[in-house]
């Protein structure tokens, strides 16, 4: 990136202008459709993002890792929220999560979402053979599909399921 | 989307899901031995199921993610 601050200010409106709208979305379901702090989330991220801008210069795609550093910014705020007790009374202390249910939370979220991206067919699939626990021949029948179909469309399903994890920076 | 470049790799979902039929399975197992294409995708899909076990089929149905079954389902994901 050269120099400058009319190239610094340039960078960073493209920062904001390529990757606000899709973050606020995302970290909106992180807050729990809390708006304010959805935006400090992003504020954050976009700035952490601006700071370290030389190192994600070479990071492509760069989208996972700034839903990864949203995901930390959002649990970090859980848990400073949680460690300042003048801002919540004890009872609501009481009903707030550990910190692991959070990340479980999260993570959750994460699946819910990342299913939810996924084809219509795709879903029906996985809900067939995983959750059901239906067999090959048994989602071919309830499907009206053949069984060929169901076992390469259940392969391209969890591919799908695969990538839109890794977009939203879960790497198992 | 990449396409696989083993055609047996398409028996991957069904397999890791545990869905694919008794003689498909042992006969995939035997193929998976010496296929290091189809090892190598198992890897990277191997850990899916278990990402699975975190939502129920009641939450994603609850959801709409998932259409609710007009037949009656006795699988996984109703704990």
């Amino acid at each position: 990136m050269p120099p400058g601050p009319a190239n610094d200010d340039d960078a960073l409106r493209a920062l904001f202008e390529q990757h606000a709208a899709p973050l606020l979305t995302f970290a909106l379901r992180l807050t729990g459709g809390d708006r304010g702090r959805a935006e400090d989330v992003v504020q954050e991220t976009l700035l952490r993002a601006w700071r370290h801008r030389d190192a994600l210069a070479d990071t492509r795609p760069v989208r996972p890792w700034l839903f990864t550093v949203a995901r930390n910014v959002a649990v970090d705020g859980f848990r400073a929220r949680r460690a300042r007790p003048t801002e919540v009374s004890d009872d609501a202390l009481a009903v707030l999560p550990a910190a692991d249910e959070i990340e479980q939370a999260l993570d959750h979220w994460l699946m819910l979402d990342a299913m939810s991206t996924l084809s219509r067919p795709h879903r029906e699939v996985i809900a067939e053979t995983y959750y059901r626990g239906r067999s090959v021949a048994e989602t071919a029948e309830v499907l009206g599909i053949p069984p060929g179909t169901v076992k390469s469309r259940t392969f391209y399903a969890l591919r799908a399921l695969r990538l839109a994890l890794e977009e939203r920076g879960v790497t198992a | 989307m990449s396409f696989a470049r083993c055609q047996a790799s398409v028996a991957l979902g069904t397999y890791v899901l545990g869905a694919i039929d008794r003689r498909d399975r042992a006969e995939f197992e035997s193929h998976l031995v010496h296929c290091v294409v189809c090892r190598d995708e198992l890897i990277t899909l191997a850990p899916l199921p278990g990402l699975l076990s975190r939502l129920t089929l009641d939450e994603l149905e609850a959801a709409s993610v998932i259409a609710r079954s007009p037949h009656q389902g006795h699988g996984r994901g109703t704990r």
